[in-house]
């Protein structure tokens, strides 16, 4: 599921008389309800639990897991801040895949996958995302899903599939999770409501609540300039032909945002920029992989504008281009690379993409002088034997 | 494909799909290479497998040596399901040695995720080539699997071999053997001393 899954799922076909009870009329506060109590085995809540806790019990041995505990301490001390008395309920898992999506079972298992991590900006933003799936979650939306006859169909493919790959052995696979995620797809009404509780226990926690459609403007910029990219301008209108506009839970948002805005509340950008930064560079060698070159650059561009004195990022910047190599590129890879160069600790990987591309153009001398400043900087680097040659000419 | 037993099964009861033993000997390799391996290797025939060529010791995906026969301008390494032509990096001739290298990460990162541990000049098919090493953990299964390729560009073309396995146990079983076909590799009518 990429973000355009993620934007389907959230936005699937309307679900109707679904339940709305947990939640207050428009204007009344929300209550949270009580901790969630365990299923009796028998019902079929109790069936879902049981297969999600399945599911856990494989997500827990992945590979994709990233286990560091700082990272994860930091990350569960966000869920709990918002998720209050039901904090004990709430295990956090970051899986490492490039690709926006976080999703919360009913059992209380809340995974976050790494090409979320790195689009959100400041602790708001993820708590806004956290906050819509803990809202699902309080809300017990799996639950109306289950029992909707629309999707039983749904559930019971993704069950099979589920059986089947549990009957061959093996840890949980990624791919799989993907089918557990899609199988939570809810619809617009459920979406509306996670919305509306999730910004509401943001802002209880302290969190700008403007910050939740800004998460959405931001999927919706990198969506367009992918489109945009690729040459399908007719991609979103086909996408959101059958669904809400995403364009309006913006505004629902923001208006309520401005409702909900208090004095002293913040972003959390800079605890925020600290826990993320170990792993950013990691986190944008695997975006840079995904040669979403659109996207890449549109999150890039918006990086940028929040840490223009970051070297690491314009060095990013160069690479997307020298990657994409369109008309101009080249010399916009110069230009970011050069922008990298004027801070201190530049990655040194910057010599090795300005080489590349004076290679490519036909400036041997200045490939050469790039390529040595890169052996020079990095001799320990996994490819530096291969630039070695270019210098020892 | 979580049981690899289970995928040998279905390759090789599939009507269309063969396994066939090529070596130990020389072994054409599309129509342009010959190989010279010491062993006895078994080569997939299958239609619409183009100008790829994969051979394995004991079945897949225990161990695959996969050979990129002639990958044309304009060409992608793989075709990935899904992407739009735009996002998936082709073949051009001018590409450097590290640019073909981002091509196959690239590819592998749809596989998994993906990590280059070394890229060094080397020879392949008596043409100056690259030689790069891989740790790949799968997403459909969460093997964590060790490769190695050899990439050299002749007449515009990308020829291409590489070997890949499970990082446990059968990655080191067949490294060696893998290794001695890809330095028998020539092209036809080259001589043997290249
Ligand atoms: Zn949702």
């Amino acid at each position: 599921m990429d973000r355009r899954g993620f934007l389907a799922g959230c936005c699937c076909g309307a679900l109707p008389g679904c339940l709305t009870g947990a939640l207050a009329a428009e204007g009344q506060a929300w209550v949270a309800p009580p901790r969630l109590v365990r299923p009796e085995s028998g019902t079929d809540e109790g069936g879902l639990w049981a297969f999600v806790d399945r599911e856990e019990t494989k997500l827990r041995r992945s590979r994709f897991v990233l286990r560091d505990r700082p990272l994860n301490e930091y990350l569960t001390g966000i869920a709990c801040r918002l998720a209050g008395d039901h904090c004990p309920d709430l295990r956090v898992y970051v899986v490492r895949t490039p690709v926006f999506n976080a999703s919360m079972a009913p059992n209380g298992m809340l995974q976050i996958w790494t090409g979320l991590l790195l689009r959100m900006a400041n602790e708001a933003q993820l708590a806004a995302v956290i906050g819509h799936e803990i809202g699902h979650y309080l809300a017990r939306h799996s639950l109306d899903r289950l029992r909707d006859a629309k999707s039983r169909s749904a559930f019971g493919q993704f069950l099979g599939i589920a059986l089947a790959a549990a009957g061959a052995g093996g840890a949980g696979s990624l791919a799989q999770l993907a089918v557990v995620a899609s199988a939570f797809a809810y619809g617009r009404d459920h979406e509306r409501e996670a919305d509306r509780i999730g910004q509401e226990l943001m802002a209880r926690a302290g969190y700008d609540p403007g910050e939740a459609p800004r998460v959405w403007s931001q999927l919706l910029a990198e969506i367009k300039a992918e489109a945009d990219w690729v040459g399908e301008l007719e991609r979103r209108s086909v996408l959101f032909a059958s669904h809400p506009h995403p364009e309006e839970r913006m505004e629902t948002l923001g208006e309520r945002a401005t409702e909900l805005r208090r004095d002293g509340m913040g972003t959390g950008t800079e605890p925020w920029r600290r826990a993320c930064g170990p792993y950013r560079k990691t986190l944008l060698e695997d975006e840079l992989r995904r040669r979403r070159s659109g996207e890449t650059l549109a999150l890039l561009d918006r990086m940028i504008a929040a840490e223009p004195t970051d070297p690491e990022l314009h060095y990013f910047r160069g690479e997307a281009y020298r990657q994409r190599g369109a008309d101009g590129d080249n010399a916009r890879a110069l230009d970011a690379y050069a922008a990298a160069e004027t801070f201190p600790a530049a990655p040194a990987e910057l010599h090795r993409g300005r080489g590349m591309i004076l290679q490519a153009t036909g400036d041997e001398p200045g490939a050469s002088q790039a390529f040595a400043a890169y052996v020079r900087l990095r001799p320990d680097a996994e490819d530096a034997a291969l630039f070695q040659r270019y210098v020892n000419r | 494909m979580r049981n690899p037993a289970l995928l040998s099964i279905v390759l090789t009861l599939a009507a269309c799909v063969n396994m066939t033993q090529v070596g130990p000997g020389e072994v054409p390799l599309g129509d342009r290479l010959v190989a010279n391996p010491g062993l006895a290797w078994n080569r997939l025939e299958a239609p619409g497998m183009g100008r790829v060529e994969l051979w394995t010791r004991d079945g897949f995906p225990l161990d695959t040596l996969r050979f990129f026969l002639g990958i044309r301008e304009g060409e992608p390494l793989v075709e990935q399901r899904g992407a739009k032509d735009k996002q998936v990096p082709k073949f051009r001739a001018g590409m450097q040695e590290r640019e073909i290298v981002e091509m196959f990460e690239a590819a592998a990162a749809d596989a998994g995720t993906v990590r280059i541990d070394r890229v060094a000049p080397a020879s392949f098919a008596g043409q100056s080539a690259t030689r790069f090493e891989y740790t790949l953990t799968r997403k459909g299964d969460e093997v964590v699997v060790k490769g190695f390729a050899y990439a050299a560009v002749r007449d515009r073309e990308l020829f291409m071999a590489v070997f890949q396995a499970p990082r446990i146990h059968y990655f080191a079983r067949h490294a060696e053997a893998a290794e001695a076909v890809l330095r028998s590799v020539r092209f036809k009518g080259a001589g043997k001393g290249s």
